[in-house]
């Protein structure tokens, strides 16, 4: 946290080598956290593009109170649920489903997806995106329900409510596919 | 499948951008960066321009100036004999004197705008000071350009007071400020005779030999080294960060007295540059030591519609909200309100 501030102090007096420490920091972080929840990896990926184009256009007026960690994946929280709105008002691709683990993405990606997080990733397209985002963003993204909480404007018991909820429909999702 | 099995297989998802992806978002997020720097520069207003759009504030700036030329000129020489100079003789004789009048001229502007003829890319005022052990310093400070020889300022440091006044009265104001002794002693002592000795008396310096300087023989000294030029502390040297200067002082072989003072001085840039970097030259000549003061000199005359000002008047506020925007005002604000908490803190303990 620290780091991420010294990061935006010398961000904020111009520093280009500050913007890419941060750039390299965090970019496979928000690909990430943007896939798991778009379950798209070229959409995840132009959201990213995005949020950093953004996010250098304004350190100037950048005010940031808790982690730049938790500033990021904010951003990119709010522009995924954008997409996510606008996905909902067309109709649905059949190619999406399941895409977090079988969209190409070169051999790297292969080889982490082994059958398990297959199976997984295709259980998580299946939650409610609320339930989903809190489940992606406690774990994969490493915040906490008060910082969850916060970012969605909701109190920490809805939130911890969604993450049960989410939990439960995942154990019952994957354990009925083990069967 | 435990839930604590599924919490452990979400955090193993990884994904790994793109190689094109990687390229072209850092490309275009440091082309972004760019462009918003030269936006935000091209917004942010010039406060050069304020503090040269406002006669007061130019003498404000022009003061620091003076104020740190003083203390650099007087303070490099010592005692030791130099050519046909004996440094005692210019600490003794100086020393006699009860009063001096001299004049002052100075001009700064923009270095890369070397035109310093403009009024536009220049400032010039010229100075009458007086001195006198006994009542303090005033100085007259005219307007070169605009309204030439226009009276911009009257400034005064009062012994019997201790006080130091300034009226503008094109501005149709004015300024008093009580100083602690010891504080007042130190502006004055640079600024009179005694102690333009007391600066005589320590620091290093190079010979530049035997000249012409109007119609006297003189030897002139100098000293380039800006830690002796230039004893500001830390913080008040960022308000006007000098980073090169040059002094130099002309002494008549035939008196042991100074004949001309002067100064060339580059800065970075700073609150009181305008945040510009700035070329300036200072020269203080025509001294007429123990002079009779012109009557009444020391008595300032503040006519009954004259407004008092405070320091805040002398920023601009289009400057003002720079100086927000740029953070110098609550940086200041929360050190001193963190050190006073911190002290309230400290003494609860006791």
């Amino acid at each position: 946290m620290i780091e991420g501030k010294i990061l935006i102090w010398r961000l904020k007096y111009g520093s280009s080598d500050a913007l890419q420490r941060i750039y390299e920091k965090y970019v496979a972080y928000l690909v990430t956290l943007a896939t798991a929840l778009l379950n798209d990896v070229s959409a995840a990926e132009d959201i990213v593009h995005d949020v950093f184009v953004s996010f250098a256009q304004s350190t100037e007026k950048l005010r940031l109170e808790g982690s730049l960690k938790a500033y990021l994946a904010t951003c990119v929280v709010n522009r995924v649920r954008d997409r996510v709105r606008t996905r909902q008002r067309q109709p649905a691709r059949l190619d999406e489903a399941c895409s977090i683990c079988s969209t190409a993405n070169g051999p790297e990606l292969s080889a982490v997806c082994g059958e398990e997080l297959q199976k997984l990733s295709c259980a998580i397209t299946k939650l409610p995106y609320e339930q989903k985002e809190v489940i992606i963003l406690h774990l994969q993204g490493g915040l906490m329900f008060k910082q969850i909480a916060e970012s969605q404007n909701l109190s920490i018991n809805t939130v911890q409510s969604r993450y049960r909820y989410a939990l439960d429909k995942l154990r019952s999702l994957l354990n009925s596919e083990m069967t | 499948m435990k839930p604590a099995e599924i919490e452990e297989l979400v955090k193993k998802l990884h994904v790994k951008p793109g190689d094109e992806m990687y390229g072209r978002t850092l490309t275009d997020m440091l082309e972004a960066q760019k462009t918003s720097r030269e936006k935000l520069a091209a917004r942010q207003p010039n406060l050069w321009r304020f503090i040269m759009e406002s006669k007061i504030t130019r003498y404000s700036a022009a003061a620091v100036v003076t104020l740190a030329a003083a203390l650099v000129l007087l303070g490099p020489f010592g005692t030791s004999k130099n050519g046909s100079i004996v440094w005692a003789e210019v600490v003794e004789n100086v020393s006699q004197m009860r009063t001096v009048i001299h004049k002052e001229k100075y001009v700064f502007w923009d270095m890369g705008k070397e035109e310093p003829f403009l009024e536009a890319n220049a400032m010039k005022l010229d100075a009458m000071k007086y001195a006198s052990e006994e009542y303090g310093v005033a100085e007259d400070v005219f307007d070169v350009f605009g309204d030439k020889g226009t009276l911009l300022a009257q400034v005064y440091l009062l012994k019997e007071t201790q006080q130091g006044v300034m009226v503008a009265p094109t501005e149709k104001k004015y300024g008093k400020l009580s100083m602690p002794e010891d504080i007042f002693n130190r502006i004055t002592g640079i600024l009179t005779p005694r102690g333009m000795v007391e600066y005589f008396r320590s620091g290093q310096y190079t010979e530049l030999g035997r000249a012409k300087f109007d119609n006297f023989d003189v030897e002139g000294f100098e000293t380039t080294d800006p830690n002796v030029l230039y004893p500001l502390p830390e913080p008040l040297r960022s308000f006007f960060p000098v980073n090169y200067i040059v002094g130099r002082i002309w002494i008549d072989v035939e008196t042991s007295l100074p004949v001309s003072i002067e100064a060339e001085f580059n800065t970075d840039r700073g609150l009181f540059t305008g945040f510009n970097k700035l070329h300036g030259e200072w020269r203080a000549y025509d001294f007429q030591w123990n002079a009779e003061l012109p009557e009444g000199i020391f008595e300032p005359n503040i006519p009954d519609d004259y407004t008092e000002f405070k320091v805040t008047d002398l920023i601009p506020p289009e400057a003002k909200a720079g100086f927000v925007g740029l953070g110098i005002i609550p940086a200041g604000f929360i050190f001193w309100k963190k050190r006073r908490i911190k002290r309230v803190k400290a003494n609860r303990h006791e």
